[in-house]
């Protein structure tokens, strides 16, 4: 090699090092933005992954108050002195992939990916979820708690007064007329993308073909009766699903920045390629920067309207809300312990998302304080949990998780289609020798179709099949249920003490009418996907083996599990595992097993379950117009569940999240973590 | 000679087509549904919205409907939308990700083989000694490395225990607050820049090599040299718009060094291999038997006689390289969180995005005939004895 080569590659080198390091009299100077009063909490997203993740130990939390009685106002209280606030800094936080969108509507729908709702600031609603309880609160709205629908003509409506006062980022009042706006947009486009008829059920009043159609039921119009009140119209009278929980919470966006946008073009995907950076928001924060790949960047706002504002939770679920000298209590009477007690901020200049595509190299950045929060729906590996203690500036926040696993029988096929098959052999499935023993205690099991986690809605009732037995208790009563349910062997398994093991297994094993059962495959996903579902398998595999059911488990791409569980024929699958995410209001449980929700027609119930029973409780959830008759219902169907055993849920893990330790925040422990509200940005402090 | 490359252009299209006719429906029928995958979370979804996606994406249609409307859209430069980042264009999104993973890895590539190939040279050159032994053993064992981990232990011993080197990242966010420039802009005034710096070494050394002059070959060689890389060093600091640039592209730059290095490290022993054993058949030749009894020096006889010689396997295995340049890696750049097109190869297929996916393979198989067409040609001009005739 020429010397002069190796001096010229040398010399490259040096000088991108030097123009690295170097200052530059161009680049402009990295002056943090001036800290801004406040921003309210960034409601919590509500999104739902399909993928399984994490969780903890079960906290429990205080039930909640019924939120259909509106409270009091308090008298105006004397302000406390003013604490002195933190001062402005950047709060740093990685996220594990790039965001693909800045358009805010895109990121609700085509683009609902987590990160870009992690960055993207977020918009306005009528009412929101209150953290660390969940507790549906006034956002937009005044009323302290939603107002009840009334019947209205041929229909429903319900009218909500509008706080005054609340601004847009850019600083103009937000109006009755937005709510108007983002309902007629959504009607233009004809549900847009598909995910917004999910939150704004829109009403087919018009379509013969589905005039008497369930799906034909939703939103028929929103108007503005004058600037701060807005009227809500249904073709159906609406539970607490619709509204509040689905409608009350939907997103509102800005007419005066969006109109223009949307009244020039007829397809929606002009509004979705417009780009969303600084548009008009209602949160605290105005996004700024947004370099693809690399990092995103928000800005604090100067003025924020509810900066300042004081916030009190309790374990109740109730909150007290002073602001402007007047104190107002959300969702009951305060009592139990104070969950939470904090000012609304942002008391930091910005907020700055870099993206770490390896979870290990994060945690590097976060060990060196590259970052003070790792964003990730998922929370970190367990593994990384004793590293990232060892470290003396970081602190932990372990969580439960809103998900869970479980393994689905097809009951439209013999023989799941048969109870006593599906109580025997979930007898066998011995949940906690698996999340104890096998998986380490990296999971844990769960009964009910709402995780423990989930405290006012969870069933504390519901055990497991077989619950505490000894494998050869589970042995002994899988046999007397196939037994008492009619089923034969031609050799019957039992448990042989001697070898503490099921010798002889069962042969021959034939249904009530003498039917022998086809060989059955176990859908779930492989251990590169998640090795916890995939080692679950193995054991489902060896116990129906063990009974002389011809069970295989078959690792297989959770795409394609989906494609054949959820859209492909609904006869060709046996038995799946995979895993949900859950939201706050688990309605899931009806929506997972009512009979017109059945997969074959497009709907979730991808067992194919078919109750008249259930079915009836589902329509009276639909009905439902408060939550203590949604929670009666909700336990009343997760009973029937955990009889039926369409699904049986499996196991749970907990998340897992880390920080700096220079980071306070008003509170840690919150279902689904901290990432599940924005990793608090509107009222974190640093330093 | 044109008439052949003009076969070999003709054979080009109608592999470029079979090829994109296998990707596609190789794609299509993944088991999986990408609608279905897209709206799996949420069970308030009304089926007729999915409907309307399948309609709005064309997955209604049939399939040879589908794929004829690809087919017709395509060579008219239109490469569809993407199904999960709708509605934005395959191309937008290709183009994003495209300039980034070309800089990293052609550098790790020209990075890599130069090394190699200097390395290959001298251990062939000094056969025998303790040192052939040390780097064989020292380069087999990095080529054996399991590249994640040792990505790992070169992040952990540069960035966190030496801390002179960036974590991962291509670029210090603190550094591009506010930036005039996208980093993408950088990246591509960065990748013409040093091409444009290169050709002109590359030209001058080539120009100096074909002259009988060895008075004006050093002129050629040296004015060249300085011209490349005073021109690359005048851009960024004498030119206003390279001014500007220069504090960008110098950290982006600096981000470059620990996933080069890496790669580096990892890679050259296999071009070094394939030199020595190519220098080494070339030493047993006769004319550099001929050479020796000359009396030339060593030097020259290894570097202008067997060197020359023994580099066409290797700029063989370099150009067909360069055509896989452009599907990055995907441990790479996840581990040096660097995402480029290897993250949109396995994204895409995952989620049965097929636009995303069918439109970045195309990219990889139309480099990929390109650099088997120049090396074809190639072959012709660096060994002489390689003449392409009619009959060939």
């Amino acid at each position: 090699m020429r010397i002069r080569t190796k001096l010229l590659c040398l010399l490259a080198v040096l000088a991108l090092v030097a123009a690295a390091c170097g200052e530059d009299e161009e680049a402009p100077e990295a002056t943090p933005a001036p800290a801004s009063e406040t921003t309210a909490a960034p409601a919590p997203e509500t999104t739902e992954a399909d993928e399984p993740k994490e969780m903890d130990e079960p906290e429990e939390m205080d039930e909640p108050e019924e939120m259909d009685e509106p409270e009091e106002m308090d008298e105006p209280e004397e302000m406390d002195e003013p604490e002195e606030m933190p001062m402005a800094a950047t709060y740093r936080l990685g996220i594990f992939s790039a965001p693909t969108t800045d358009n805010p509507w895109a990121a609700l729908d085509t683009e609902a990916e987590i990160w870009n709702q992690y960055v993207i600031p977020g918009q306005m609603s009528l009412y929101t979820y209150q953290g660390p309880t969940y507790t549906v609160v006034p956002a937009l709205a005044s009323d302290p708690s939603p107002p009840q629908v009334e019947a209205d003509g041929d229909g429903y409506s319900v009218t909500v007064n509008l706080r005054s006062g609340v601004t847009w980022s850019d600083g103009s009042p937000i109006t009755a007329n937005d709510a108007a706006f983002t309902f007629n947009t959504i009607k233009k486009y004809n549900g847009l993308g598909g995910n917004f008829p999910s939150i704004w059920p829109l009403a087919r009043d018009d379509d013969p073909a589905t005039e008497d159609d369930e799906s034909s039921q939703g939103v028929s119009s929103v108007e503005a009766l004058d600037d701060h009140t807005v009227k809500i119209t249904f073709n159906f009278e609406p539970g607490l699903a619709i509204w509040p929980l689905s409608v009350g919470l939907a997103s509102i966006f800005q007419e005066a920045f969006w109109g223009p946008i949307v009244d020039a073009s007829d397809d929606f995907e002009t509004l979705y390629a417009a780009s969303g950076l600084g548009a008009p928001n209602a949160s605290g924060f105005d996004s700024a920067e947004w370099e693809p790949g690399a990092f995103w960047r928000n800005v604090a706002l100067d003025s924020y309207w509810d900066s300042g504002s004081q916030y009190t939770v309790y374990s109740s679920g109730a909150v007290e809300y002073t602001s402007g000298g007047a104190t107002e209590n959300w969702g009951g009477d305060p009592g139990g312990d104070v969950l939470a007690d904090y000012t609304e901020g942002p008391f930091i200049s910005e907020s700055l998302y870099s993206i770490y595509t390896d979870q290990n190299a994060a945690v590097l950045a976060l060990t060196e304080g590259e970052v003070d929060f790792l964003l990730n729906p998922l929370g970190l590996q367990a593994g990384l949990r004793n590293e990232i203690l060892a470290a003396p500036s970081l602190e932990v926040a372990v969580n439960d998780q809103n998900g869970m696993r479980y393994l689905a029988y097809n009951t439209r096929k013999f023989p799941m289609n048969d109870l006593g098959f599906r109580r025997a052999l979930a007898c066998m499935i011995d949940k906690d020798f698996v999340a104890n023993t096998v998986l380490g205690g990296t999971a844990y099991s769960i009964n009910s179709l709402v995780p423990p986690g989930n405290a006012y809605w969870y069933n504390p009732d519901i055990t497991a099949p077989c619950a505490a037995q000894s494998t050869q208790e589970r042995v002994a009563s899988s046999v007397q249920i196939f037994k008492d349910a009619g089923w034969t062997w031609d050799v019957e398994p039992a448990w042989d003490e001697g070898n503490r093991d099921v010798i002889p297994k069962g042969e021959g094993l034939r249904g009530p009418n003498g039917e022998t059962i086809p060989d059955l495959t176990l859908l779930a996903p492989g251990p590169g996907y998640d090795p916890m579902r995939a080692t679950y398998s193995l054991f489902i595999e060896e116990w129906a083996t063990d009974l002389g059911i011809p069970l295989s488990a078959e690792p297989t791409g959770f795409s394609v599990i989906v494609d054949k569980v959820f859209v492909g024929d609904p006869l060709l699958w046996d038995i799946y595992i995979l895993g949900w995410g859950l939201t706050p209001f688990p309605d899931h449980v009806f929506d997972f097993f009512r009979s017109s929700n059945d997969s074959a027609l497009g709907g979730f119930n991808t067992p194919g379950y078919s109750n008249p029973a259930f079915d009836a409780l589902a329509d009276e959830f639909d009905r439902a117009k408060t939550l203590a008759e949604a929670r009666d219902l909700i336990h009343q169907a997760d009973a029937i569940i955990a009889e039926d055993l369409p699904y049986v849920t499996l196991f749970n893990t907990p998340l897992i999240e880390a920080y700096s330790n220079q980071l306070t925040f008003p509170y840690t422990t919150i279902l689904d973590g901290l990432q599940n509200v924005g990793a608090l940005t509107g009222v974190v402090t640093i330093g | 000679m044109i008439r052949y490359v003009t076969r070999r252009l003709v054979q080009m299209v109608l592999l470029f087509l079979v090829f994109l006719t296998v990707t596609w429906f190789l794609l299509y029928i993944l088991p999986g549904d990408s609608v279905a995958l897209k709206y799996a979370g949420n069970p308030n979804i009304p089926p007729q919205a999915r409907e309307v996606a399948l309609e709005r994406l064309g997955l209604d249609k049939p399939v040879l409907i589908q794929f004829r409307d690809y087919m017709f859209n395509f060579f008219q430069g239109d490469l569809g939308v993407s199904f999960n980042q709708y509605p934005r264009p395959v191309v937008d999104i290709i183009g994003e990700r495209l300039p980034r993973t070309l800089v990293l890895f052609l550098a790790a590539l020209v990075t890599y083989y130069w090394a190699g190939f200097l390395a290959g040279k001298y251990l062939a050159w000094r056969r025998g000694n303790r040192g052939e032994m040390l780097v064989t053993i020292g380069g087999v064992g990095l080529y054996s490395m399991f590249l994640p981990w040792f990505a790992f232990m070169m992040i952990w011993f540069f960035s966190v225990l030496l801390d002179w080197l960036p974590l991962s990242k291509f670029l210090d966010p603190e550094q591009w607050r506010d930036a005039p420039f996208m980093a993408n802009d950088v990246f591509l005034r960065l990748f013409w820049v040093t091409l444009i710096a290169s050709m002109a070494v590359f030209v001058s050394g080539f120009l100096a090599r074909q002259t009988r002059n060895r008075r004006l070959g050093r002129i050629l060689r040296w004015g060249g040299g300085a011209l490349g890389v005073g021109g690359f060093f005048f851009y960024w600091f004498g030119v206003d718009s390279g001014q500007a640039m220069r504090v960008y592209a110098g950290d982006i730059g600096f981000h470059m060094i620990l996933p080069v290095l890496t790669l580096t490290l990892i890679n050259f022993a296999g071009v070094m291999l394939l030199t020595r054993s190519s220098m080494l058949e070339t030493l047993r030749e006769d004319y550099i038997l001929t050479a020796r009894a000359k009396g030339l020096p060593e030097g020259m006889i290894r570097d202008r006689h067997a060197a020359r010689t023994a580099l066409l396997p290797v700029a063989t295995s370099l150009v067909l390289a360069v055509a896989t340049v452009i599907d990055g890696g995907v441990i790479t750049e996840a581990v040096f969180s660097w995402p480029g097109m290897g993250e949109i190869l396995v994204s895409s297929v995952v989620s049965e995005d097929i636009p995303l996916a069918v439109g970045a393979f195309s990219f990889i198989g139309i480099l990929a005939l390109i650099g088997h067409f120049v090396v074809d040609v190639l072959y012709g001009v660096l060994d002489p004895r390689i003449r392409v005739t009619d009959h060939g």
